[in-house]
């Protein structure tokens, strides 16, 4: 995002007047953050709820979770001078640097990963698999998730525990909201393929 | 299961955000960890003056005595012990220092007092060391029995470090109001470690009952940078200091014998005998009573007269006048400027000292005479002044080798550490550094009990070892066993079969002695409860703990 100079007024005491890009307020106030961290306060106060939610979603100690957050934005922080607004919300950015986080801390401790259902998700759930709800064929389903790779459970639960849009799920992953699309369907395949075989 | 799944977990409450919400926390934790100080603007601007203040540190370190050896904490092989490295810090100011394990610490400003308690200012030596795997605990002699309760346990460590602080060859103590905060990296990411602290005086390791375990940064902290390679860390020579340059003892101690040296030189040169003029009898000439210890180079001579140069502009008559005090200061070559005075009146004659013919030979005797005692004079104390000067300048580049070489070593470092952080994701473990000392991220555990035996302890030839200390270890575990040998037996010698075990000893005539993995697991066959265990004994005069640890491959 290059800025241009125009000059407007020929006159001594010569008045520039700059004309750039319009940066969302997000971009504005990362700007402001990496001349100066304590202005980080912005972002953290707008971003810190959700983000602790999008954690807990993934964890089962609300404390583990809490910490975790804090984390998160230390690390973006940190890493804030290599951060280039792309469109994307800010939001995006923190979630990647979560879920990173968040698989690290599982694969350092060597606990299982926790997902976090609801009934509302999981009746979503079977009506795209087109799935009549009955307590087997949903046990079915859960047994069907553990076949699943991390990559694939994080692309499930942002779409049907957490409800996100395929184009915010697209932002957070980094990628395109058709591919994301694709993946999805694929993977409700992937699912009924091993629910019918059970 | 690959998956724990949770349904319907309650959500966070508004209340657990907003107890959790802590910006100015964050904030505090982001400038103890911010990038590491080399990055900095500020170490740039300050790291050519850090380095000059290093290398005459260096320069001064060699050679120093070291302290008395500290009984409770003793390296099984004393030259090998684990290295401390040295930071310069200025008490003043924030400094935040990495570590070449990627360690980061952070000094805020006032963070030393003296041993009195009076806060401290100006240059400060940080030295430091960590300790990581069973060698390292091994080498650094550093105890690791905890008793709970009367319980003995040892210490399974998830990392430990040593700090301490100096100035002026002295040692300091930690401010507590303004620790230093110690991010030490740590091998294993497990919570179960709590944190200790060494009392050397107590002789124990206090509990501090706090958790360490930071979580790991997902996103490397630094990126490599090869342009990044000067750094105030150097290697610091076991037992020695840092101290000011005008009271370090080595490089002054050289420096004075050099001075000491050319003093006496140019002393001796000012002693330099004159050669007496004979009297032109033409000329005026006067008598002056000169003091012999001011002029050594004229009343070594008798009766010598001042015979007037510029005759044409000599007052005769001033010879008529009753002068009260005459100043004589020496010309170059062989002439006096000679002063006269009474009261304001005051006259000025250059002269040149002289002999009347008949007491010319006596004074060419008496010449002859000290100029040969000068010369001799002379030419050893050159000879002196070169040998001081020698001896300084072999003594100045010795300590510049040693200093390049620590220099080398702790780029290597830095450059190891680089490559560590673009490959792996660290574990930190934080410390507050309260007092300085040994600080460990421990976890207490029984010795293992599997099986008990008599262990018979001998050479490979057989022979009975008698050893000074016996140490068990487990692949799968950082801790190191002891056990208390007695004439070539231990009894109650526990350990589990079904681990990889290993042995580390010393013997007591200072040998390494070992028992590897695969020898083990051929000896541990008991029988009526008798275990002979066979080490291989390593006669070397080991200079460095990574010497040795070639030996101790697990």
């Amino acid at each position: 995002m290059q800025a241009t100079t125009r000059q407007i007024t020929p006159m001594p005491g010569t008045i520039e007047e700059t004309t750039a890009p319009q940066l969302s307020a997000d971009d504005q106030m990362v700007l402001a953050a990496k001349a100066d961290r304590s202005q980080f306060a912005a972002l953290y106060t707008n971003y810190h709820d959700q983000l602790a939610r999008f954690i807990y979603q993934r964890m089962s100690s609300r404390e583990e979770a809490l910490d975790m957050t804090q984390q998160v934005f230390l690390q973006a922080m940190i890493a804030l001078d290599r951060y280039e607004p792309r469109g994307f919300p800010f939001s995006s950015w923190l979630y990647r640097i979560a879920l990173n986080e968040i698989n690290s801390r599982y694969r350092k401790t060597k606990n299982q990963r926790t997902i976090n259902i609801d009934d509302a998700g999981m009746v979503g759930m079977m009506d795209e698999l087109q799935e009549s709800y009955s307590e087997e064929r949903e046990e079915l389903l859960l047994t069907a998730m553990q076949h699943l790779e991390e990559d694939e459970v994080q692309v499930l639960e942002m779409r049907f525990f957490e409800k996100r849009p395929f184009k915010e799920i697209a932002e957070i992953r980094d990628s395109n909201e058709s591919a994301v699309k694709m993946k999805v369907y694929r993977l409700l395949e992937k699912l009924k393929g091993i629910m019918d075989k059970k | 299961m690959k998956y724990r799944i949770n349904r319907n977990q309650p959500p966070l409450t508004d209340a657990d955000l907003s107890s959790a919400r802590d910006f100015h926390k964050l904030l505090h934790t982001y400038r103890a960890v911010k990038v590491p100080f080399y990055r900095t603007g500020r170490f740039f601007a300050g790291s050519s003056a850090v380095i000059v203040a290093t290398a005459v540190s260096l320069v001064m370190l060699f050679g120093r005595d070291k302290p008395a050896p500290k009984s409770y904490i003793a390296p099984p092989v004393a030259q090998a012990d684990i290295t401390r490295d040295s930071f310069i810090v200025d008490a003043d100011s924030v400094t935040d220092l990495t570590y070449s394990s990627g360690s980061r610490l952070h000094v805020p400003a006032g963070a030393f007092r003296t041993a009195e308690g009076q806060d401290v200012s100006g240059k400060v030596t940080l030295r430091y060391r960590e300790f990581h795997d069973q060698k390292d605990i091994f080498l650094s002699g550093i105890p690791m029995v905890y008793d709970s309760a009367g319980q003995q346990y040892v210490f399974e460590s998830a990392g430990m470090m040593e700090i301490t602080a100096w100035q002026n060859g002295k040692e300091l103590a930690a401010n507590p109001e303004k620790p230093i905060e110690v991010q030490m990296v740590s091998n294993t990411a497990e919570d179960r470690y709590n944190t200790y602290f060494l009392d050397t005086t107590e002789k124990r390791w206090v509990n501090l009952n706090k958790t360490n375990l930071m979580a790991v940064p997902a996103v490397p902290v630094v990126a490599a940078d090869s342009t990044v390679v000067a750094t105030r860390i150097y290697r610091d020579m076991e037992g020695e200091e840092e101290s000011d340059v005008t009271t370090n003892p080595t490089l002054q101690q050289s420096q004075q014998e050099l001075k000491k040296a050319s003093t006496a030189v140019r002393e001796i040169e000012k002693e330099k005998p004159m050669p007496i003029a004979k009297a032109d009898k033409a000329k005026t000439k006067f008598h002056i009573v000169v003091d012999a210890n001011e002029f050594p180079e004229i009343a070594m001579y008798q009766n010598v007269r001042f015979q007037v140069k510029d005759e044409l502009n000599f007052d005769k008559n001033s010879a008529k006048t009753e002068w009260e005090d005459v100043r004589l200061k020496k010309l170059n070559g062989i002439d006096y400027q000679i002063e006269f005075v009474k009261g304001n009146r005051k006259m000025e004659v250059v002269a040149t000292p002289v002999v009347e013919d008949k007491d010319l030979a006596a004074a060419q005797k008496i010449y002859d005479s000290k100029f040969a005692l000068y010369q001799s004079q002379l030419t050893s104390r050159k000879e002196a002044e070169e040998k001081a000067r020698q001896e300084y300048l072999a003594k100045a580049k010795d300590m510049q080798a040693k200093m390049d070489k620590a220099m080398a070593e702790a780029e290597a470092r830095e450059r190891q550490y680089q490559a560590t952080l673009n490959k792996t994701q660290l574990v930190y473990r934080t410390l507050s550094v309260y007092r300085f000392g040994t600080y460990n991220c421990d976890s207490p555990v029984s010795w293992p009990r599997e099986t008990s035996v008599v262990a018979s302890l001998e050479s490979e030839s057989g022979e009975k070892l008698d050893l000074a200390c016996l140490n068990l270890i487990e692949k799968d575990r950082n801790a190191v066993f002891p056990y208390a040998p007695i004439k070539g037996e231990c009894r109650d010698f526990r350990f589990n079969p079904s681990k990889d075990n290993v042995l580390w000893a010393m013997t007591m005539d200072n040998k390494l002695a070992v028992v590897d993995m695969h020898s083990f697991k051929e000896q541990q066959a008991a029988q009526q409860g008798r275990v002979k265990f066979r080490f291989k004994l390593i006669d070397k005069d080991f200079k460095t703990a990574d010497e040795v640890k070639k030996y101790l491959e697990i």
